[in-house]
This record gives structure tokens, sequence and C-alpha cells, in this order.
């Protein structure tokens, strides 16, 4: 059996109990929207935001011990530097010792038998020597043998004689008689430049302290240089002769059969 | 209340709770996600470095035994050439300097080139200067002597040998400006010399040894060291005057400009 409900209370007090509920509602919705933002940020952010801090921290921690080896191995390798600048400087030195002299060498061995020296001197590129030599075609012979030597990228010659007598004349070195009066010929002055300069190496830098020491009396050994046509005269062995034994091969063979040293 | 109708309710309470909602959000979460963003960009970064540690521990090991390969390189050289001189001790390192310089080096050369006797020694004799008299100064990693030039006479060949020869010398010995002049077997050739030696030790561990100062210079001012005697001896004008002894001014006038000092500081009493 149905029942029928009447309400008969007046309107007003069902539409209070309706705005009632929109208020606590609405209330609820506004708690909601703010709890969820607190729990979503103090619930998940925060956790989160400390743990990978102390990630980023650990990260961080094994970063500057790897920057720490780093640094220790440029410190180290730093060392190296100056060992090797030492290392390369008395290798350097080394060379410097034997590389005039195997020039000279090589010059010997490139210069035509019949052409004498007097003075041999390296200066930088410059390699000059006072040769002396009998006639006007060994001069040709002796420089197109002298021009093959490997050490040597261009030559000049000065002080060839002008006529009358070209082939005859008898001369000593610049400024100076032939002690044989019966020798016949004429001296030169050659002017070559060496492919590799001759620099005397120097301490790498860093390296201090220096004292002085004793000089003089070299320099005071050129006039004696020059004091070389009474050698000359003497007719003894010429400093040309024994290094220049093998001379006309050697030039030939450096470059493929180019100039003879032979007559 | 009771005047507010349920739309309006609505709407205040959509309003307030999308005003603390943006407000939430960039107040809180939006900061907080922009340090989450930070800290893992520099997590990462930094994990990327620190996972190279096996990488920079290998390159540490090489530079490791590249240090050693230079250091046993450049060994051979200090044994074969270089003076034993410890830079790390002042005292020690003065006393192998000097007598490295007086008693050794110039000998030792003098001797090296007298051996030769495939050569004839036409002028060779050596001289080194003094070693310094503070001990401080003594403590250089390259010391550069230039003790002379030499020349010999002999045969192209022995000359050039005998040029060679002093990489064989028991010191770093430059030879520059060889030349040959003459006949052979009466070639003459000529050359200079340059000693390079190289101390050890670290520096950085040497003491200074304190040198006497002005004043102090003033006592010994008799000497004549004494340039700077003449300053202090002004100072220490009192005590010699009221002895009465030796007048500064009579000692120092061995010393010449000291002298000047002295008797400045006589005529101060």
């Amino acid at each position: 059996m149905s029942v029928l409900r009447i309400n008969l209370m007046p309107a007003y007090i069902a539409e209070q109990r309706k705005t009632k509920a929109a208020v606590v509602g609405t209330v609820a919705g506004v708690v909601a929207v703010i709890g969820g933002l607190l729990g979503y940020q103090f619930g998940y952010l925060v956790p989160s935001v400390n743990t990978m801090i102390e990630e980023a921290n650990a990260a961080d921690a094994d970063a500057k011990a790897v920057e720490a080896i780093e640094a220790e191995t440029t410190t180290t390798l730093s060392l190296i530097k100056p060992l090797q600048d030492k290392v390369n400087f008395v290798k350097s030195v080394q060379f410097h010792n034997v590389l005039v002299p195997q020039i000279y060498r090589n010059v010997a061995k490139y210069t035509y038998r019949k052409v004498e020296y007097s003075s041999m001197a390296v200066n930088g590129d410059a390699l000059s020597i006072n040769a002396y030599v009998q006639n006007l075609s060994d001069v040709g012979k002796f420089y197109l043998t002298l021009f093959a030597n490997p050490d040597i990228k261009s030559v000049s010659i000065s002080a060839l004689p002008g006529w009358p007598n070209a082939s005859t004349q008898t001369v000593g070195l610049p400024g100076e008689a032939p002690l044989d009066p019966n020798a016949s010929g004429f001296p030169l002055q050659v002017s070559a430049n060496l492919v590799m300069p001759v620099v005397a190496p120097a301490p790498p830098s860093g390296g201090g302290g220096a004292a002085g020491g004793a000089f003089g009396g070299m320099m005071g050994g050129s006039g004696s240089m020059m004091g070389g046509a009474g050698m000359r005269g003497g007719g003894g062995p010429r400093m040309g002769a024994p290094m220049a034994g093998g001379g006309g091969g050697a030039a030939a063979g450096s470059k493929g059969g180019g100039p003879q040293a032979v007559d | 209340m009771s005047k507010l109708t349920r739309p309006q309710i609505f709407i205040i309470g959509g309003v307030t709770a999308l005003v603390f909602g943006l407000g939430g959000y960039f107040g809180l979460i939006d900061p907080a996600q922009k340090q989450l963003d930070t800290e893992r960009t520099r997590r990462d970064t930094r994990r990327t470095k620190a996972d190279e540690r096996s990488t920079v521990e290998r390159k540490k090991k090489d530079a490791e035994k590249q240090v050693a390969q230079a250091k046993a390189d450049w060994n051979v050289y200090e044994r074969r050439y270089m003076p034993d001189i410890d830079v790390s001790n002042t005292y020690s390192a003065w006393q192998d300097l000097i007598n490295e310089q007086v008693r050794v080096l110039g000998p030792k050369m003098q001797k090296f080139l007298d051996s030769d006797k495939s050569v004839t020694k036409l002028q060779g004799s050596f001289a080194l200067p003094a070693a310094p008299s503070d001990p401080n100064a003594s403590l250089n990693e390259l010391y550069v002597f230039t003790p002379g030039g030499v020349q010999v006479q002999g045969t192209f060949k022995n000359i050039l040998s005998h040029v060679e020869r002093w990489n064989r010398f028991d010191r770093l010995v430059l030879v520059s400006g060889l030349t040959l002049s003459g006949n052979s077997p009466n070639l003459v050739g000529q050359y200079n010399l340059q000693v390079f030696e190289y101390t050890h030790g670290d520096r950085t561990k040497a003491v200074a040894i304190p040198q006497a100062s002005g004043g102090g210079a003033g006592g010994a001012g008799g000497f004549g060291g004494g340039m700077m005697g003449g300053a202090g001896s002004m100072m220490g004008g009192a005590g010699m005057r009221g002895g009465g002894g030796p007048q500064m001014g009579g000692m120092a006038g061995a010393g010449a400009p000291a002298g000047g000092g002295g008797s400045t500081m006589k005529g101060g009493e």
C-alpha cells in the first residue's frame, strides 16, 4: 500500500537546505583543490626534489673526484715538458757538435781534387771558403763538384782574375804573396748557402744562472788563418787532398752522374 | 549567506578554487618543478663527468708512465753529463758548486783536451769564474760556463774527430764557431766551448741562508765589501767612536768608495 507524502512545509525551508548543501559542496570542492595541490607538492614534488638533490650531490662528489684526478694528471703531464726540453737540448748539443764537422767532411768530399783550401768557416747558413786553384778550367770543375754537395743549396765564387794572364796568374791569397814563387794559379773566395743553417742550440727557457768565462784569443787566430798562403806555397799535403780522394765518385753518385770531378 | 543564490555560491566557489589552484601552482608546484629539473640536469651532467673516471684514471696512469719515461731519459743524460749539485739544500749546493767550478770542471776539461794526442794544442787554457759568494745565489737550475776557446793543429780528419770527441766528455759541452785554416797536416782548427750544467733537486725546499744586512756589513767595512757598508757603518759609528779603536775610515780606506762612508761617520762625531 502506497503512502502519499505531502510536504506542507513552506518553500523557503527547502530552499535554505539546498543552499546549505551548495555551500558545503563548494567549500568541499575548494578544499579538495587546495588539498590536491598540497598533496602533490609535499607528497611527490618535495621528496622528488630532495632525492634529486641527494643524487646530484653524490654525482657531484664523484665528478669532483674525477676532476681531481684530471688535475693531478695535468700536473703530472706538466712535469714532462721540462724534462723533454732538457733531453732535447742535450741531443741538440750533441748533434751540433758533429754537424759542423760533418759539413766540412762533405765539403771536402765534394771538392775537386786540384783545388786547395786555406780556410773554411760556417756561420749560420753561410759557408765561406778561401780556396786556391791552378787554372780557370779547374774553377768550373770545382764549382760543379761543390754544387753537387747535398748540404749546399747555392754557391757563389768571387775574386776570379781578369785579363791578362788569367790562366797563369801568380798571386797569393788576398793580401799576401805566395810562398812558392813558382806557384801559379789564383785564389778564390767561395760562399755557399747551406740547406740546414748551423744554429747553436739554446738551453730551454726557465734555466737560470750563468757564469762568464775566458774568451779572447780565438779571434786573434784569424791572422794565422790567412797565413795559409805560406802553407800552400810549401807544396805540402793539401787540405783538400786527403779529403778529396773520392770526391769525383761521390759527386757523380750524389746527383745522378752530374758533375764530374775528374779531369 | 541566506541571501546568496546557488549559482552565486557556485561561482564564488569556482573562482576561489581557481585562485587557490593558480596560486598553488605558480607559488609551490612550478618552482619545485623547476628545481627538480635543475637538479636533474646537474645530476646528469655530473654523472656524465663521474662516468669518465676509468678513462681519466687510465690517462693518469699513462701520464705517470710518460713522466717516468721522461725521467728515465733525462737520468741517462744527467748521470752522464751533469755534476751532482742538489739545490734542495742551499749550503751543500753552494759547496758542490764551488767544488765543481774550482776543483773539478777546469782540470777535467784541461785533462780531456790534453789527452787527445792526435792533434797539437796551440791554445786551450781554460778559465772559470769564481762561484757566487752568496750561497743563496747557487740554487740555479742551469749554469752556463764559457771557459774559453781552443786552437789545435793537426790533419783534417784528426781535427774533426777531435771536435766530435767533446761529445764523449763527461760534461755537456757545446762546440761552436769551428773554423779551419791552413793546410793539412798542419791545419789549424779553432772553436769555442760552452759548458752547460744542470742541477737537480727541488730548490723550493732550500732554506735561504740569511745574509748580513747593511748594519752588519758596517762592521766588516774594512773589507771594503763594503760599498753597502758605508751606510751601515754610519749606524755602527757610535760604538766605534766610543771604543776609540781603529777608525772605520782607516779600515775602509783600502776599500775605496767605502772609505767615503767611513770618513762621513767620523765627521759626524
